[in-house]
């Protein structure tokens, strides 16, 4: 793979590696960490590179196993992952927060602070379109759990939006 | 309710039961964002609306770039095997000058005489030939990953050769 190669068909995986590590990680910093470690190595395979078929997909693997490999340093193993509820940084509401941008921002924050297959789930295919098979593939985890979890997360999305709307109209009243 | 308004309610049904395929998904969007009334879909809405913020918010920027391409550059160039190329066409050199070597002797023979005891070098000929492409090869191996003006060690091959003749004459 030539320099520019590289430019064209890697670089431009950049936003999805780190999201999607980012999910994992919740971790800006470790997040972009893991994204430039990958490249690296994908560059270092270099000839190898032509036996694999699909980049994206190689990227988004290596990324996943890349962020466990760190969550794992971090004592933080694969098992805690699952349905374990992550307290979500302080999210003290200002009483005058009632715009709708400012509601959108409790909710993302919310998303953030899902159990990790929720957040992972819906990252593929929210926010990168990619089908519940690839989905199960990258994750590890058969087509019913995906889609269970997608369900959980939309859910949640859902009735914390609800949340925010009703404190905004309280707020209102009050 | 028109068909429509029912097409929509099934299919927002189907999204938060995560039971949606991807047209189906990006049915909903596009029906959506043309839909007259804000509040009936306002949590979908909003749901598309958080993905695009997230997404937009999450994305590294262009030093990114330039840190992954500064890592590319400095990478260790890859060792192409000239080193082997090179050995083998200095093993293929030395036996080739030995060869002519010893056919100068052979044919610098009285050619009255068959004898073939006569024609035949010297032991002590034999040893210096034998040393001085010892030691052109262990110059060219010295000097292997200095490029190719170190080939031209492969003038010792001559001397060894223009040695030999000098001595028979």
């Amino acid at each position: 793979m030539t320099q520019e190669e590289f430019q064209n068909n890697v670089l431009p995986l950049k936003d999805k590696m780190f999201r999607f590590a980012f999910r994992f990680l919740q971790n800006k910093s470790d997040a972009e960490d893991t994204v430039q470690d990958v490249m690296l190595k994908l560059w270092e395979m270099d000839q190898q590179t032509s036996e694999v078929k699909n980049i994206e997909a190689w990227c988004m693997t290596m990324t996943r196993n890349k962020a466990l490999d760190s969550l794992k340093k971090m004592n933080r193993t694969e098992k805690e992952l699952d349905g374990v509820v992550y307290k979500a940084q302080s999210i003290e509401t200002p009483l005058d927060q009632l715009e709708r941008k400012e509601a959108l921002k409790e909710v993302k924050r919310f998303l953030h602070s899902m159990p990790k297959p929720q957040q992972l789930v819906v990252e593929l295919r929210d926010f990168q379109g990619k089908t519940y098979a690839e989905i199960a593939e990258l994750l590890n985890m058969d087509m019913s759990s995906v889609k269970v979890n997608l369900h959980r997360a939309r859910k949640k999305v859902r009735d914390e939006w609800q949340k925010q709307l009703e404190y905004g109209l309280q707020k209102r009243t009050s | 309710m028109d068909y429509r308004r029912e097409h929509l309610n099934r299919l927002a049904e189907k999204f938060w039961n995560g039971e949606t395929s991807i047209e189906e998904e990006a049915e909903l969007k596009q029906i959506l964002s043309y839909s007259e009334d804000a509040n009936e879909w306002d949590d979908l809405k909003a749901y598309f609306e958080m993905v695009d913020q997230d997404a937009e918010e999450l994305q590294l920027g262009e030093d990114f770039d330039q840190k992954v391409l500064a890592g590319l550059t400095t990478k260790k160039p890859k060792v192409i095997s000239i080193r082997k190329s090179l050995y083998r066409i200095a093993a293929a050199a030395a036996v080739l000058i030995i060869a002519v070597s010893v056919g100068l002797w052979s044919n610098q023979a009285d050619p009255n005489e068959n004898d073939l005891a006569n024609t035949q070098p010297t032991e002590q000929e034999i040893q210096e030939a034998y040393e001085q492409t010892q030691e052109a090869l262990f110059l060219i191996s010295s000097k292997m990953n200095k490029g190719k003006k170190h080939a031209l060690s492969f003038n010792k091959f001559e001397t060894a050769q223009m040695s030999f003749k000098k001595s028979r004459k």
